[in-house]
Protein backbone atom coordinates (compact mmCIF):
# COMPACT_ATOMS: atom_id res chain seq x y z
CA UNK A 1 0.00 0.00 0.00
CA UNK A 2 1.52 3.30 -1.11
CA UNK A 3 1.61 6.40 1.05
CA UNK A 4 -0.98 8.13 -1.10
CA UNK A 5 -3.37 5.22 -0.89
CA UNK A 6 -2.83 4.95 2.85
CA UNK A 7 -3.64 8.65 3.28
CA UNK A 8 -6.68 8.23 1.09
CA UNK A 9 -7.89 5.38 3.30
CA UNK A 10 -7.49 7.12 6.64
CA UNK A 11 -9.05 10.32 5.27
CA UNK A 12 -12.03 8.31 3.96
CA UNK A 13 -11.28 9.55 0.44
CA UNK A 14 -13.88 7.46 -1.33
CA UNK A 15 -16.61 8.20 1.18
CA UNK A 16 -15.78 11.91 0.98
CA UNK A 17 -16.16 11.96 -2.80
CA UNK A 18 -19.51 10.19 -2.38
CA UNK A 19 -20.62 12.72 0.22
CA UNK A 20 -19.57 15.54 -2.09
CA UNK A 21 -21.71 14.13 -4.87
CA UNK A 22 -24.84 13.77 -2.74
CA UNK A 23 -24.34 17.24 -1.30
CA UNK A 24 -24.10 18.74 -4.77
CA UNK A 25 -27.32 17.05 -5.73
CA UNK A 26 -29.13 18.76 -2.84
CA UNK A 27 -29.03 22.02 -4.79
CA UNK A 28 -30.14 20.61 -8.10
CA UNK A 29 -33.67 21.15 -9.27
CA UNK A 30 -35.96 18.26 -8.45
CA UNK A 31 -37.32 16.34 -11.41
CA UNK A 32 -40.58 15.59 -9.62
CA UNK A 33 -43.85 16.47 -11.31
CA UNK A 34 -46.57 17.24 -8.75
CA UNK A 35 -48.95 15.10 -10.73
CA UNK A 36 -52.52 16.00 -9.83
CA UNK A 37 -51.57 19.68 -9.55
CA UNK A 38 -49.34 19.95 -12.59
CA UNK A 39 -49.52 17.72 -15.63
CA UNK A 40 -47.07 16.81 -18.31
CA UNK A 41 -47.38 18.53 -21.68
CA UNK A 42 -48.15 15.54 -23.87
CA UNK A 43 -46.94 15.30 -27.48
CA UNK A 44 -49.53 15.08 -30.26
CA UNK A 45 -48.43 11.53 -31.04
CA UNK A 46 -49.29 10.38 -27.50
CA UNK A 47 -51.06 7.05 -27.61
CA UNK A 48 -53.82 7.39 -25.05
CA UNK A 49 -57.37 6.09 -25.06
CA UNK A 50 -58.77 5.20 -28.49
CA UNK A 51 -61.93 6.97 -29.62
CA UNK A 52 -64.45 6.78 -32.45
CA UNK A 53 -64.68 9.78 -34.74
CA UNK A 54 -67.58 11.28 -36.64
CA UNK A 55 -67.90 13.32 -39.79
CA UNK A 56 -68.53 17.02 -39.47
CA UNK A 57 -72.25 16.45 -39.82
CA UNK A 58 -72.23 14.13 -36.81
CA UNK A 59 -72.47 10.89 -38.78
CA UNK A 60 -70.24 8.16 -37.41
CA UNK A 61 -67.38 7.07 -39.63
CA UNK A 62 -67.00 3.41 -38.72
CA UNK A 63 -68.05 1.08 -41.50
CA UNK A 64 -67.66 -2.11 -39.52
CA UNK A 65 -64.95 -3.54 -41.74
CA UNK A 66 -63.27 -5.61 -39.00
CA UNK A 67 -59.75 -4.53 -40.00
CA UNK A 68 -59.00 -3.18 -36.54
CA UNK A 69 -60.15 -6.44 -35.00
CA UNK A 70 -57.94 -8.34 -37.40
CA UNK A 71 -54.79 -6.34 -36.69
CA UNK A 72 -55.22 -5.95 -32.95
CA UNK A 73 -52.30 -7.90 -31.42
CA UNK A 74 -53.99 -8.06 -28.01
CA UNK A 75 -57.34 -9.17 -29.39
CA UNK A 76 -58.96 -6.32 -27.52
CA UNK A 77 -61.40 -5.29 -30.25
CA UNK A 78 -64.48 -7.12 -31.35
CA UNK A 79 -66.63 -5.80 -34.16
CA UNK A 80 -69.97 -7.06 -35.37
CA UNK A 81 -70.60 -5.48 -38.77
CA UNK A 82 -74.00 -5.23 -40.38
CA UNK A 83 -75.88 -3.47 -43.16
CA UNK A 84 -77.00 -0.04 -42.10
CA UNK A 85 -80.74 -0.22 -41.36
CA UNK A 86 -81.44 3.08 -43.12
CA UNK A 87 -78.90 3.05 -45.95
CA UNK A 88 -78.74 -0.37 -47.55
CA UNK A 89 -75.67 0.69 -49.58
CA UNK A 90 -73.70 1.23 -46.42
CA UNK A 91 -72.32 -0.97 -43.64
CA UNK A 92 -71.84 -0.04 -40.03
CA UNK A 93 -70.69 -1.61 -36.77
CA UNK A 94 -73.73 -3.01 -35.02
CA UNK A 95 -71.62 -3.75 -31.99
CA UNK A 96 -68.18 -2.44 -31.33
CA UNK A 97 -66.35 -3.29 -28.10
CA UNK A 98 -62.85 -2.25 -27.12
CA UNK A 99 -61.56 -3.90 -23.98
CA UNK A 100 -59.13 -1.39 -22.45
CA UNK A 101 -58.03 -3.94 -19.88
CA UNK A 102 -56.43 -5.82 -22.77
CA UNK A 103 -55.49 -2.93 -25.05
CA UNK A 104 -51.72 -2.39 -25.28
CA UNK A 105 -52.10 1.07 -26.87
CA UNK A 106 -49.97 0.16 -29.88
CA UNK A 107 -52.00 2.26 -32.31
CA UNK A 108 -52.25 -0.44 -35.01
CA UNK A 109 -56.04 -0.17 -35.20
CA UNK A 110 -55.80 3.52 -36.01
CA UNK A 111 -53.35 2.78 -38.83
CA UNK A 112 -55.52 -0.04 -40.11
CA UNK A 113 -58.73 1.94 -40.21
CA UNK A 114 -59.51 2.88 -43.84
CA UNK A 115 -61.96 5.65 -42.96
CA UNK A 116 -60.08 7.31 -40.09
CA UNK A 117 -62.86 6.34 -37.76
CA UNK A 118 -60.41 5.63 -34.96
CA UNK A 119 -57.88 7.96 -33.38
CA UNK A 120 -55.85 8.07 -30.22
CA UNK A 121 -56.13 10.85 -27.69
CA UNK A 122 -54.17 12.26 -24.78
CA UNK A 123 -56.62 10.78 -22.30
CA UNK A 124 -54.98 8.35 -19.91
CA UNK A 125 -56.53 8.85 -16.49
CA UNK A 126 -59.56 6.63 -17.04
CA UNK A 127 -59.66 4.15 -14.23
CA UNK A 128 -62.51 2.07 -12.97
CA UNK A 129 -63.40 -0.02 -9.96
CA UNK A 130 -64.85 -2.76 -12.14
CA UNK A 131 -63.61 -4.63 -15.15
CA UNK A 132 -66.76 -3.68 -17.04
CA UNK A 133 -65.95 -0.03 -16.56
CA UNK A 134 -62.97 -0.37 -18.85
CA UNK A 135 -64.72 -2.32 -21.60
CA UNK A 136 -65.86 0.49 -23.88
CA UNK A 137 -68.81 0.28 -26.21
CA UNK A 138 -69.09 2.28 -29.42
CA UNK A 139 -71.33 4.84 -27.75
CA UNK A 140 -68.82 5.41 -24.98
CA UNK A 141 -65.99 5.80 -27.48
CA UNK A 142 -68.04 8.20 -29.58
CA UNK A 143 -68.75 10.33 -26.53
CA UNK A 144 -65.08 10.36 -25.59
CA UNK A 145 -64.23 11.22 -29.20
CA UNK A 146 -66.52 14.21 -29.09
CA UNK A 147 -64.82 15.37 -25.93
CA UNK A 148 -61.28 15.00 -27.28
CA UNK A 149 -61.79 15.92 -30.91
CA UNK A 150 -58.76 18.21 -30.90
CA UNK A 151 -56.52 15.49 -29.56
CA UNK A 152 -57.65 12.96 -32.12
CA UNK A 153 -57.17 15.39 -35.03
CA UNK A 154 -53.70 16.21 -33.69
CA UNK A 155 -52.85 12.54 -33.53
CA UNK A 156 -53.94 11.89 -37.09
CA UNK A 157 -51.99 14.91 -38.30
CA UNK A 158 -48.81 13.74 -36.62
CA UNK A 159 -49.25 10.28 -38.06
CA UNK A 160 -49.67 11.72 -41.62
CA UNK A 161 -53.22 10.43 -41.88
CA UNK A 162 -54.92 13.82 -41.94
CA UNK A 163 -53.68 15.22 -45.25
CA UNK A 164 -54.69 12.10 -47.13
CA UNK A 165 -58.22 12.49 -45.89
CA UNK A 166 -58.50 16.21 -46.52
CA UNK A 167 -56.39 16.56 -49.65
CA UNK A 168 -59.49 16.73 -51.82
CA UNK A 169 -58.04 14.14 -54.18
CA UNK A 170 -60.45 11.40 -55.08
CA UNK A 171 -57.70 8.78 -55.16
CA UNK A 172 -56.52 9.40 -51.61
CA UNK A 173 -56.52 6.23 -49.64
CA UNK A 174 -58.31 7.82 -46.77
CA UNK A 175 -60.73 9.89 -48.78
CA UNK A 176 -64.12 8.57 -47.83
CA UNK A 177 -66.60 11.43 -47.87
CA UNK A 178 -69.75 11.06 -45.79
CA UNK A 179 -72.97 9.91 -47.41
CA UNK A 180 -74.81 13.11 -48.38
CA UNK A 181 -78.30 12.05 -47.33
CA UNK A 182 -78.31 12.19 -43.55
CA UNK A 183 -81.29 11.17 -41.55
CA UNK A 184 -79.92 9.46 -38.46
CA UNK A 185 -76.74 10.06 -36.52
CA UNK A 186 -75.82 13.31 -34.86
CA UNK B 1 -37.27 21.19 48.28
CA UNK B 2 -40.68 21.87 46.78
CA UNK B 3 -39.16 24.55 44.57
CA UNK B 4 -36.60 22.09 43.27
CA UNK B 5 -39.38 19.64 42.51
CA UNK B 6 -41.37 22.25 40.58
CA UNK B 7 -38.26 23.30 38.68
CA UNK B 8 -37.55 19.66 37.78
CA UNK B 9 -41.12 19.17 36.56
CA UNK B 10 -40.85 22.30 34.40
CA UNK B 11 -37.59 21.09 32.84
CA UNK B 12 -38.95 17.57 32.32
CA UNK B 13 -42.06 18.89 30.62
CA UNK B 14 -40.02 21.22 28.44
CA UNK B 15 -37.51 18.51 27.54
CA UNK B 16 -40.21 16.00 26.68
CA UNK B 17 -42.05 18.52 24.55
CA UNK B 18 -38.94 19.62 22.67
CA UNK B 19 -37.55 16.12 22.24
CA UNK B 20 -40.79 14.55 21.04
CA UNK B 21 -41.49 17.41 18.65
CA UNK B 22 -37.94 17.19 17.37
CA UNK B 23 -38.30 13.44 16.88
CA UNK B 24 -41.52 13.92 14.93
CA UNK B 25 -40.02 16.57 12.72
CA UNK B 26 -36.79 14.63 12.26
CA UNK B 27 -38.77 12.13 10.22
CA UNK B 28 -39.91 15.01 8.03
CA UNK B 29 -36.42 16.48 7.84
CA UNK B 30 -34.93 13.11 6.94
CA UNK B 31 -37.42 12.57 4.15
CA UNK B 32 -36.81 16.05 2.82
CA UNK B 33 -33.01 15.81 2.95
CA UNK B 34 -33.01 12.38 1.35
CA UNK B 35 -35.40 13.60 -1.34
CA UNK B 36 -33.35 16.65 -2.19
CA UNK B 37 -30.23 14.53 -2.42
CA UNK B 38 -32.05 12.23 -4.83
CA UNK B 39 -33.42 15.14 -6.91
CA UNK B 40 -36.93 14.63 -5.56
CA UNK B 41 -39.26 16.87 -3.57
CA UNK B 42 -40.29 14.63 -0.69
CA UNK B 43 -43.58 15.09 1.20
CA UNK B 44 -45.49 18.01 -0.35
CA UNK B 45 -49.19 17.28 0.11
CA UNK B 46 -50.07 17.75 3.80
CA UNK B 47 -49.82 21.43 4.61
CA UNK B 48 -47.49 23.90 2.90
CA UNK B 49 -44.41 22.02 1.72
CA UNK B 50 -45.75 18.97 3.54
CA UNK B 51 -45.05 20.56 6.92
CA UNK B 52 -47.95 18.78 8.62
CA UNK B 53 -46.80 15.36 7.41
CA UNK B 54 -45.52 14.20 10.85
CA UNK B 55 -48.93 15.03 12.31
CA UNK B 56 -50.70 13.03 9.62
CA UNK B 57 -48.28 10.13 10.13
CA UNK B 58 -48.93 10.24 13.86
CA UNK B 59 -52.69 10.15 13.43
CA UNK B 60 -52.37 7.31 10.96
CA UNK B 61 -50.13 5.23 13.24
CA UNK B 62 -52.31 5.76 16.31
CA UNK B 63 -55.50 4.81 14.51
CA UNK B 64 -54.01 1.64 13.00
CA UNK B 65 -54.84 -1.80 14.27
CA UNK B 66 -52.41 -3.15 16.84
CA UNK B 67 -51.67 -6.66 15.57
CA UNK B 68 -50.10 -9.17 17.94
CA UNK B 69 -49.05 -12.47 16.37
CA UNK B 70 -50.73 -15.54 17.79
CA UNK B 71 -47.47 -17.32 18.53
CA UNK B 72 -45.81 -14.27 20.08
CA UNK B 73 -44.89 -13.98 23.74
CA UNK B 74 -47.58 -11.42 24.45
CA UNK B 75 -46.23 -9.76 27.58
CA UNK B 76 -42.72 -9.23 26.27
CA UNK B 77 -44.05 -8.32 22.85
CA UNK B 78 -46.08 -5.52 24.39
CA UNK B 79 -43.33 -4.28 26.70
CA UNK B 80 -40.37 -4.40 24.30
CA UNK B 81 -41.03 -1.16 22.39
CA UNK B 82 -41.39 0.68 25.68
CA UNK B 83 -38.06 -0.74 26.88
CA UNK B 84 -36.59 0.59 23.67
CA UNK B 85 -38.06 4.09 23.89
CA UNK B 86 -37.88 4.94 27.59
CA UNK B 87 -34.07 4.70 27.99
CA UNK B 88 -33.63 6.75 24.83
CA UNK B 89 -35.66 9.57 26.36
CA UNK B 90 -34.12 9.09 29.82
CA UNK B 91 -30.70 9.85 28.34
CA UNK B 92 -31.71 13.46 27.84
CA UNK B 93 -31.75 13.94 31.61
CA UNK B 94 -28.01 14.59 31.84
CA UNK B 95 -27.44 16.53 28.63
CA UNK B 96 -26.74 20.24 29.24
CA UNK B 97 -28.23 22.20 26.37
CA UNK B 98 -27.56 25.76 27.48
CA UNK B 99 -25.63 28.03 29.80
CA UNK B 100 -28.12 30.19 31.64
CA UNK B 101 -30.33 29.24 34.53
CA UNK B 102 -33.75 30.86 34.70
CA UNK B 103 -35.36 32.22 37.81
CA UNK B 104 -39.10 32.33 38.37
CA UNK B 105 -39.36 33.91 41.80
CA UNK B 106 -37.75 31.39 44.11
CA UNK B 107 -37.76 28.61 41.51
CA UNK B 108 -34.52 28.09 39.59
CA UNK B 109 -34.45 25.95 36.47
CA UNK B 110 -31.14 24.73 35.08
CA UNK B 111 -30.52 24.08 31.39
CA UNK B 112 -30.22 20.40 32.26
CA UNK B 113 -32.41 18.11 34.29
CA UNK B 114 -29.65 16.79 36.54
CA UNK B 115 -25.88 17.05 36.70
CA UNK B 116 -24.84 13.69 38.09
CA UNK B 117 -21.11 13.09 38.31
CA UNK B 118 -21.29 9.91 36.21
CA UNK B 119 -23.26 11.47 33.36
CA UNK B 120 -21.33 9.80 30.59
CA UNK B 121 -21.61 6.32 32.10
CA UNK B 122 -25.32 6.94 32.63
CA UNK B 123 -25.78 7.64 28.91
CA UNK B 124 -23.80 4.54 27.92
CA UNK B 125 -25.90 2.47 30.34
CA UNK B 126 -29.14 3.83 28.91
CA UNK B 127 -28.13 3.09 25.33
CA UNK B 128 -27.26 -0.48 26.41
CA UNK B 129 -30.68 -0.94 27.97
CA UNK B 130 -32.25 0.30 24.73
CA UNK B 131 -30.66 -2.65 22.96
CA UNK B 132 -32.71 -4.95 25.21
CA UNK B 133 -35.87 -3.52 23.71
CA UNK B 134 -34.69 -4.54 20.26
CA UNK B 135 -33.48 -7.95 21.43
CA UNK B 136 -36.64 -8.79 23.38
CA UNK B 137 -38.92 -7.46 20.67
CA UNK B 138 -37.20 -9.60 18.07
CA UNK B 139 -37.32 -12.67 20.26
CA UNK B 140 -40.91 -12.24 21.43
CA UNK B 141 -42.23 -11.80 17.88
CA UNK B 142 -41.50 -15.50 17.25
CA UNK B 143 -40.56 -14.85 13.66
CA UNK B 144 -37.46 -15.71 11.63
CA UNK B 145 -36.84 -12.22 10.39
CA UNK B 146 -37.32 -10.68 13.81
CA UNK B 147 -34.93 -13.00 15.57
CA UNK B 148 -32.32 -12.53 12.84
CA UNK B 149 -32.60 -8.78 13.20
CA UNK B 150 -32.43 -9.00 16.97
CA UNK B 151 -29.36 -11.23 16.90
CA UNK B 152 -27.60 -8.92 14.49
CA UNK B 153 -28.53 -5.97 16.64
CA UNK B 154 -27.15 -7.60 19.77
CA UNK B 155 -23.86 -8.45 18.09
CA UNK B 156 -23.61 -5.01 16.58
CA UNK B 157 -24.34 -3.14 19.78
CA UNK B 158 -21.75 -5.19 21.70
CA UNK B 159 -19.11 -4.58 19.03
CA UNK B 160 -19.69 -0.90 18.58
CA UNK B 161 -20.59 0.19 22.08
CA UNK B 162 -17.14 -0.99 23.08
CA UNK B 163 -15.62 1.34 20.50
CA UNK B 164 -17.84 4.22 21.53
CA UNK B 165 -16.93 3.72 25.17
CA UNK B 166 -13.22 3.51 24.43
CA UNK B 167 -13.27 6.59 22.20
CA UNK B 168 -14.97 8.60 24.91
CA UNK B 169 -12.22 7.81 27.43
CA UNK B 170 -9.81 10.13 25.60
CA UNK B 171 -12.20 13.04 26.12
CA UNK B 172 -12.76 12.07 29.74
CA UNK B 173 -8.99 12.16 30.35
CA UNK B 174 -8.78 15.64 28.85
CA UNK B 175 -11.89 16.94 30.59
CA UNK B 176 -11.07 15.29 33.89
CA UNK B 177 -14.69 14.48 34.65
CA UNK B 178 -17.54 12.17 33.72
CA UNK B 179 -20.09 14.92 34.14
CA UNK B 180 -21.21 16.36 30.83
CA UNK B 181 -21.59 19.79 32.39
CA UNK B 182 -17.96 19.78 33.52
CA UNK B 183 -16.71 18.53 30.15
CA UNK B 184 -18.64 21.31 28.44
CA UNK B 185 -17.23 23.95 30.78
CA UNK B 186 -13.68 22.76 30.07
CA UNK B 187 -14.12 23.60 26.37
CA UNK B 188 -15.13 27.26 26.70
CA UNK B 189 -13.51 30.19 24.92
CA UNK B 190 -13.31 29.56 21.20
CA UNK B 191 -13.25 26.63 18.83
CA UNK B 192 -9.52 25.91 19.43
CA UNK B 193 -10.45 24.66 22.89
CA UNK B 194 -12.82 22.05 21.50
CA UNK B 195 -11.80 18.44 21.98
CA UNK B 196 -12.37 17.58 18.34
CA UNK B 197 -8.83 18.72 17.51
CA UNK B 198 -6.79 16.75 20.08
CA UNK B 199 -9.26 13.87 19.83
CA UNK B 200 -9.92 13.73 16.09
CA UNK B 201 -9.43 9.95 16.01
CA UNK B 202 -11.83 9.48 18.90
CA UNK B 203 -14.29 11.82 17.20
CA UNK B 204 -14.34 9.77 14.01
CA UNK B 205 -14.61 6.51 15.95
CA UNK B 206 -17.41 7.87 18.11
CA UNK B 207 -19.33 9.11 15.08
CA UNK B 208 -19.05 5.77 13.28
CA UNK B 209 -20.00 3.87 16.44
CA UNK B 210 -22.90 6.26 16.98
CA UNK B 211 -24.27 5.53 13.55
CA UNK B 212 -23.86 1.81 14.21
CA UNK B 213 -25.51 2.01 17.63
CA UNK B 214 -28.57 3.77 16.31
CA UNK B 215 -28.89 1.17 13.52
CA UNK B 216 -28.60 3.75 10.78
CA UNK B 217 -27.37 3.14 7.25
CA UNK B 218 -24.69 1.93 6.46
CA UNK B 219 -24.97 -0.10 9.68
CA UNK B 220 -28.69 -0.84 9.48
CA UNK B 221 -28.27 -4.62 9.39
CA UNK B 222 -30.77 -5.22 12.22
CA UNK B 223 -33.55 -3.74 10.09
CA UNK B 224 -32.14 -4.41 6.63
CA UNK B 225 -35.28 -4.15 4.58
CA UNK B 226 -33.85 -5.87 1.53
CA UNK B 227 -32.92 -8.95 3.53
CA UNK B 228 -35.05 -9.07 6.68
CA UNK B 229 -38.29 -7.28 5.72
CA UNK B 230 -37.95 -4.88 8.65
CA UNK B 231 -35.66 -6.82 10.98
CA UNK B 232 -36.61 -6.85 14.63
CA UNK B 233 -39.90 -4.95 14.19
CA UNK B 234 -41.24 -6.98 11.30
CA UNK B 235 -44.25 -8.16 13.31
CA UNK B 236 -45.02 -4.81 14.89
CA UNK B 237 -47.74 -2.51 13.67
CA UNK B 238 -49.51 0.67 14.61
CA UNK B 239 -48.46 2.48 17.75
CA UNK B 240 -45.88 -0.10 18.86
CA UNK B 241 -44.15 0.15 15.52
CA UNK B 242 -44.02 3.90 15.88
CA UNK B 243 -42.54 3.54 19.37
CA UNK B 244 -39.55 1.75 17.83
CA UNK B 245 -39.30 4.51 15.29
CA UNK B 246 -39.43 7.17 17.98
CA UNK B 247 -36.72 5.29 19.87
CA UNK B 248 -34.48 5.22 16.82
CA UNK B 249 -34.81 8.94 16.23
CA UNK B 250 -34.50 9.78 19.93
CA UNK B 251 -31.29 7.74 20.00
CA UNK B 252 -30.04 9.69 17.03
CA UNK B 253 -30.62 12.93 18.90
CA UNK B 254 -28.87 11.54 21.99
CA UNK B 255 -25.83 10.51 19.96
CA UNK B 256 -25.75 13.91 18.27
CA UNK B 257 -26.07 15.71 21.62
CA UNK B 258 -23.28 13.64 23.17
CA UNK B 259 -21.02 14.20 20.18
CA UNK B 260 -21.76 17.91 20.44
CA UNK B 261 -21.00 18.06 24.13
CA UNK B 262 -17.89 15.89 24.04
CA UNK B 263 -16.22 17.10 20.87
CA UNK B 264 -17.72 20.42 19.74
CA UNK B 265 -17.88 22.24 23.07
CA UNK B 266 -21.62 21.94 23.59
CA UNK B 267 -23.27 25.34 23.78
CA UNK B 268 -20.05 27.35 23.54
CA UNK B 269 -19.70 29.68 20.58
CA UNK B 270 -16.84 29.00 18.15
CA UNK B 271 -15.42 32.54 18.49
CA UNK B 272 -15.57 34.75 21.61
CA UNK B 273 -16.98 37.65 19.57
CA UNK B 274 -20.00 35.51 18.63
CA UNK B 275 -21.00 35.22 22.30
CA UNK B 276 -24.08 37.41 21.79
CA UNK B 277 -25.85 34.49 20.09
CA UNK B 278 -27.77 32.53 22.76
CA UNK B 279 -25.93 29.34 23.79
CA UNK B 280 -29.01 27.22 23.09
CA UNK B 281 -28.85 28.27 19.44
CA UNK B 282 -25.24 27.14 19.16
CA UNK B 283 -26.12 23.85 20.78
CA UNK B 284 -29.02 23.24 18.41
CA UNK B 285 -26.93 24.22 15.40
CA UNK B 286 -24.27 21.67 16.29
CA UNK B 287 -26.82 18.96 17.05
CA UNK B 288 -28.58 19.57 13.76
CA UNK B 289 -25.25 19.42 11.97
CA UNK B 290 -24.78 15.89 13.26
CA UNK B 291 -28.36 14.92 12.47
CA UNK B 292 -27.91 16.25 8.97
CA UNK B 293 -24.71 14.24 8.75
CA UNK B 294 -26.65 11.09 9.64
CA UNK B 295 -29.10 11.73 6.79
CA UNK B 296 -26.26 12.65 4.47
CA UNK B 297 -24.46 9.38 5.18
CA UNK B 298 -27.70 7.50 4.64
CA UNK B 299 -28.17 9.11 1.25
CA UNK B 300 -24.61 8.25 0.24
CA UNK B 301 -23.51 4.86 1.46
CA UNK B 302 -24.87 1.36 0.88
CA UNK B 303 -25.22 -1.18 3.67
CA UNK B 304 -22.16 -3.05 4.91
CA UNK B 305 -21.91 -6.80 4.63
CA UNK B 306 -22.17 -8.50 8.01
CA UNK B 307 -18.61 -9.86 8.11
CA UNK B 308 -17.27 -6.50 6.96
CA UNK B 309 -19.13 -4.85 9.80
CA UNK B 310 -17.62 -7.20 12.37
CA UNK B 311 -14.15 -7.02 10.85
CA UNK B 312 -14.26 -3.23 10.78
CA UNK B 313 -15.48 -3.02 14.37
CA UNK B 314 -13.07 -5.46 15.98
CA UNK B 315 -9.97 -5.30 13.80
CA UNK B 316 -9.84 -1.63 12.87
CA UNK B 317 -11.85 0.52 15.26
CA UNK B 318 -11.08 -1.25 18.51
CA UNK B 319 -7.23 -1.21 18.15
CA UNK B 320 -7.45 2.41 17.01
CA UNK B 321 -9.51 3.46 20.00
CA UNK B 322 -7.17 1.60 22.38
CA UNK B 323 -4.20 3.34 20.79
CA UNK B 324 -6.01 6.65 21.13
CA UNK B 325 -6.59 6.09 24.84
CA UNK B 326 -2.95 5.15 25.47
CA UNK B 327 -1.52 8.05 23.46
CA UNK B 328 -3.86 10.55 25.10
CA UNK B 329 -3.06 9.25 28.58
CA UNK B 330 0.70 9.41 28.00
CA UNK B 331 0.60 12.90 26.48
CA UNK B 332 -1.66 14.29 29.20
CA UNK B 333 0.57 12.75 31.88
CA UNK B 334 3.72 14.24 30.31
CA UNK B 335 2.14 17.71 30.04
CA UNK B 336 0.86 17.76 33.59
CA UNK B 337 4.13 16.57 35.14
Amino acid sequence: MGVKQFLNTIMFGEIMSGLKLTFRHMFKKAVTLQYPHEKLELPDGYRGFIVHRTYDNGQERCVGCDLCEAICPAKAISVVGDIHPEFPERRYAKEYTLDFTRCIFCGFCVVACPVNALAMTKEYAHSSFTREGLIYSKEKMLALGEKCEKDSIGYLKVKNMWEAENSGKEDGRYHFPPIPSVKSGG
Amino acid sequence: MLNDLIAAVIVIAGLLFVVLTMVAYLTYLERKVLSFMQDRLGPMEVGPWGLLQPLADGIKLISKEDIIPQEANKVIFKIAPVISLVPAILSFAVIPFGRDSFHFGSITTHPYLTDINIGMIYILAMSSIGAYGILLGGWASNSKYSIMGALRSAAQVISYELNAGMSIIGVLILGGSLSLVQIEKAQQGGFWHWYIFPQIVAFVIYLISGIAETNRTPFDLPEAESELVAGFFTEYSGMRFSLYYLAEYANMIVVSCVATVLFLGGWSSPLPLLDFVPPVIWFMLKVYFFLFFFFWIRATLPRLRYDQLMKFGWKVMLPLSFANVIVTAVVVYMIRH
